[in-house]
């Protein structure tokens, strides 16, 4: 199944969560924004949320800026 | 007599004048310690893609409790995209603070007027507060007002470049006529000596990134610039006098010792 993570086109198992997805980043919730489809997925519905194909994912995190 | 003075913004109080940006610190420990020190009360943060082959820490695990967080919307080229970022960041969580820095001119990194005032109104509309960074104009100073911004927030110079006051009239024109909201001088402050120059000329904070981040001590230097923004809001408040051409003696000129009758 494919879906698209920060403009990359990715492959991914049928079923994976997004709490899934991230653990296998290394992505805790202390250091990731994610953003499926355009719109900010609340860190406790990481593990239900389950991925689709076609979906897309944007992972942001807040940075140093002045 | 120094009397309660305080920066408040969108209906917050902040503890001090002099706001920090956390862009390029070589060691966040430092970081951290600069906002401590310094006694700073608000502090900008950035919001990035994340690069899946590199683990960055937060940078908000460095940022102590109780200061405010303002998250910018650099990288943002227009109005709908600053829009995109300051509800992603609050959303996710981070408030409802946002610093709008809209760029589209990749040589100077001016920011674009006319783009920052649509972002304003939607944000503030939204019920964010909304300090936009913008090019020292006037009617532009006017029109983000009008728009819902809780600060005004113009450039001293050029962006990273140490220049100081460079738009040093412009800006005083803005200080003298919009009396609404908040002046903070953002951007181009190089030394605490230009630090000190924007709050004596009646700027309500500046707020200051490279100069701190950059310098080899970079806790002494965030010091240093809170003091200079103190020592030139005291200096307005106590409204100093007049520059003069000629001459003025300080001490008395007359009743010499043993001067003598002739």
């Amino acid at each position: 199944m494919r879906v698209v993570v920060c403009g990359k086109t990715t492959e991914i198992k049928e079923g994976t969560s997004l709490q899934d997805f991230m653990e296998s980043h290394g992505l805790g919730k202390r250091q990731a924004i994610a953003v499926l489809n355009e719109k900010v997925v609340q860190n406790h519905l990481w593990p239900e949320t389950v991925l689709a194909e076609g979906d897309y994912l944007e992972l942001v995190s807040l940075v140093g800026g002045g | 007599m120094i009397e309660k003075d305080s920066l408040v913004i969108g209906g917050k109080e902040l503890p001090s004048r002099f706001l920090l940006g956390t862009g390029k610190f070589g060691r966040k420990e430092s970081m951290r310690e600069a906002i401590v020190r310094s006694g700073t009360g608000l502090v900008t943060v950035a919001l990035r893609r994340i690069d899946l082959d590199r683990n960055d820490e937060n940078i908000l695990s460095f940022v102590p409790e109780g200061i405010t967080i303002m998250v910018n919307t650099s990288g943002a080229r227009n109005a709908a995209e600053a829009v995109r970022i300051a509800r992603i960041a609050r959303e996710a969580g981070y408030g409802n603070w946002v610093k709008i820095e809209i760029i589209n001119d990749s040589r100077y990194l001016l920011p674009d007027n006319d783009e920052t005032i649509k972002a304003t109104e939607m944000l503030a509309s939204e019920g964010f507060v909304v300090l936009p960074y913008m090019h020292p104009d006037l009617y532009a100073a006017r029109a983000l007002v009008k728009a819902g911004a809780a600060a005004v927030m113009p450039l001293g110079s050029l962006i990273g470049s140490n220049q100081g006051l460079k738009m040093r009239t412009m800006i005083e024109v803005i200080i003298e006529e919009v009396r609404e909201v908040p002046i903070i001088v953002d951007a181009g402050i190089g030394r605490p000596s230009q630090a000190a120059e924007a709050m004596e000329m009646g700027a309500d904070g500046v707020l200051v990134n490279t100069a701190v981040a950059v310098a080899e001590d970079p806790v002494l230097m965030a010091v240093a610039f809170a003091r200079g923004v103190e020592a030139g809001r005291m200096a307005w408040l106590a409204k100093g006098g007049k520059e003069s051409a000629g001459a003025s003696a300080s001490s008395p000129l007359t009743g010499f010792l043993y001067e003598q009758d002739k």
